[in-house]
């Protein structure tokens, strides 16, 4: 009798490529715990346009091989000061660098403009069931939340295809799109995970020099337009290339009487660029430090419900302090 | 089969094997899944190692719990920075063998 594969039991093992086309095999130290994983592959049709003298069409060609990852997770970090968190790979290929480590004291992200590809390993139970790995993946956009339970992040992007179990098993598969595998691997046997995420509501905000308790939600999105190359000479996308990069933020506060806070909306009134530290956690090893730096703050919108009241921005762009200086954001864990 | 102390911060688990959820807390394990676990970002130390030796069986009783640790004397928290460091240097010397 045949299972079915539960949701819930699926892995991810996101593992920096050392080389476009070549996929990288997962090992127990690759694993990242997700709440939500997707790897799709996709294909067009490319439907033949001349018309056959009745009101059929013909058989569609297949067009173009691409694939989509979209992976969410609660942010966690390892709770030891110093050590990366389990979503390292996804950080790194975010901001385009290596993080700068400092043992026993911080990892700091900063942005930068490499090219990492990931191969993305979706495994789930049954181990006979289809299992995949997108490869050749750009993270295009990646979105920290806070201000609930548990704090998040988002990493989405474009993959060079979605290889699986299946398609390995299939003599007649496009070398292309093996990725160099010579078989599909097993999932590994001992996983290592680490840490827990701090609660999302634990947020510190240093918001133009003056410190704000009042923070209800935040909400950072790294937005890289990375994008593989759709050659004229092959099926499946090749070697990528970065986009702009845009940093904005959003985040929504309890309204008060406080001099600091009625100064920020004068400095908001006239368009003042500010700088701003949000920091999520109190535990050392799982405190996460945005540091968002020269963003003119957009008009609040004052709502008007609950009993009190709030004020909530959204999108603003932090630019860098001259350009190519790359400073408009790093993600510190300390 | 090694000897192993967890100074880590949070919890740690290797599916299947241990979960560490007490600082201090020993396990035994391969050698190969220790230092994949390491590598990993399981904040383990080789037993023999004299900054895992460095603390006392009164210290490992009254800081097992995570929490703890905010409250803890300097002379700890030193002790466990070194660990710290040690584990930094034991994950760096993995990082150099498989390169």
């Amino acid at each position: 009798m045949s299972l079915d594969v539960q949701r819930y039991q699926q892995r991810c093992y996101p593992v920096l490529q050392t080389t476009f086309d070549t996929i990288v095999t997962p090992t127990n130290a690759d694993c990242c715990l997700i709440s939500s994983l997707t790897t799709d592959a996709s294909q067009t049709d490319i439907a033949r346009p001349d018309k056959t003298g009745t009101l059929d069409i013909l058989q569609p060609q297949g067009g173009r091989r691409v694939g989509a990852w979209s992976a969410s997770m609660s942010a966690a970090g390892n709770g030891t000061a110093g050590v990366a968190p389990d979503c390292k790979s996804f950080l790194q290929a975010g901001f385009g660098k290596a993080p700068t480590v400092v043992a026993a004291t911080s990892v700091t992200y900063a942005l930068d403009d490499l090219l990492y590809y990931l191969s993305i390993w979706n495994f789930n139970a049954p181990s006979g069931a289809k299992q995949f790995v997108a490869f050749n993946s750009l993270v295009n956009k990646l979105e920290f939340t806070a201000g609930g339970d548990v704090p998040t992040i988002t990493a989405s992007g474009e993959s060079g295809w979605v290889y699986d179990s299946a398609q390995a098993a299939d003599g007649t598969t496009d070398p292309l799109a093996k990725g160099g595998l010579g078989s599909f691997p097993a999932e590994p046997s001992t996983p290592v995970s680490n840490g827990t995420h701090p609660p999302g509501f634990k947020i510190a905000a240093i918001i133009d020099g003056n410190s704000y308790s009042n923070i209800l939600t935040l909400k950072i999105t790294v937005d890289v337009a990375r994008e593989l190359r759709k050659d004229t000479n092959s099926e499946f996308p090749r070697t990528g290339a970065a986009g702009a990069r845009k940093v904005s933020l959003d985040w929504e506060m309890t309204d008060s009487d406080d001099t600091n806070l009625n100064a920020l909306h004068q400095k908001v009134m006239n368009r003042t660029p500010i700088n701003a530290v949000f920091t999520v956690g109190t535990i050392a090893g799982n405190r996460w430090v945005h540091t968002v730096n020269n963003f003119i703050a957009p008009k609040p919108k004052y709502g008007d419900a609950g009993i009190r009241r709030k004020m909530t921005f959204s999108g603003a762009l932090a630019i860098p302090s001259a350009i190519g200086a790359k400073d408009q954001y790093t993600l510190g864990l300390t | 089969m090694k000897n192993y102390v967890f100074v880590g911060g949070l919890p740690s688990h290797i599916v299947g094997v241990v979960s560490f959820t007490k600082f201090g807390q020993r396990a035994e394990l391969r050698e190969e899944l220790a230092q994949e676990a390491a590598a990993g970002g399981c904040v383990i130390l080789p037993e023999s190692d004299p900054a895992a030796q460095a603390f006392t069986p009164v210290e490992l009783a009254k800081y097992a719990s995570f929490g703890s640790h905010k409250n803890a004397p300097a002379e700890f928290l030193e002790k466990k920075h070194a660990a710290i460091l040690a584990f930094a240097a034991f994950q760096a010397s993995l990082e150099k063998e498989s390169n």
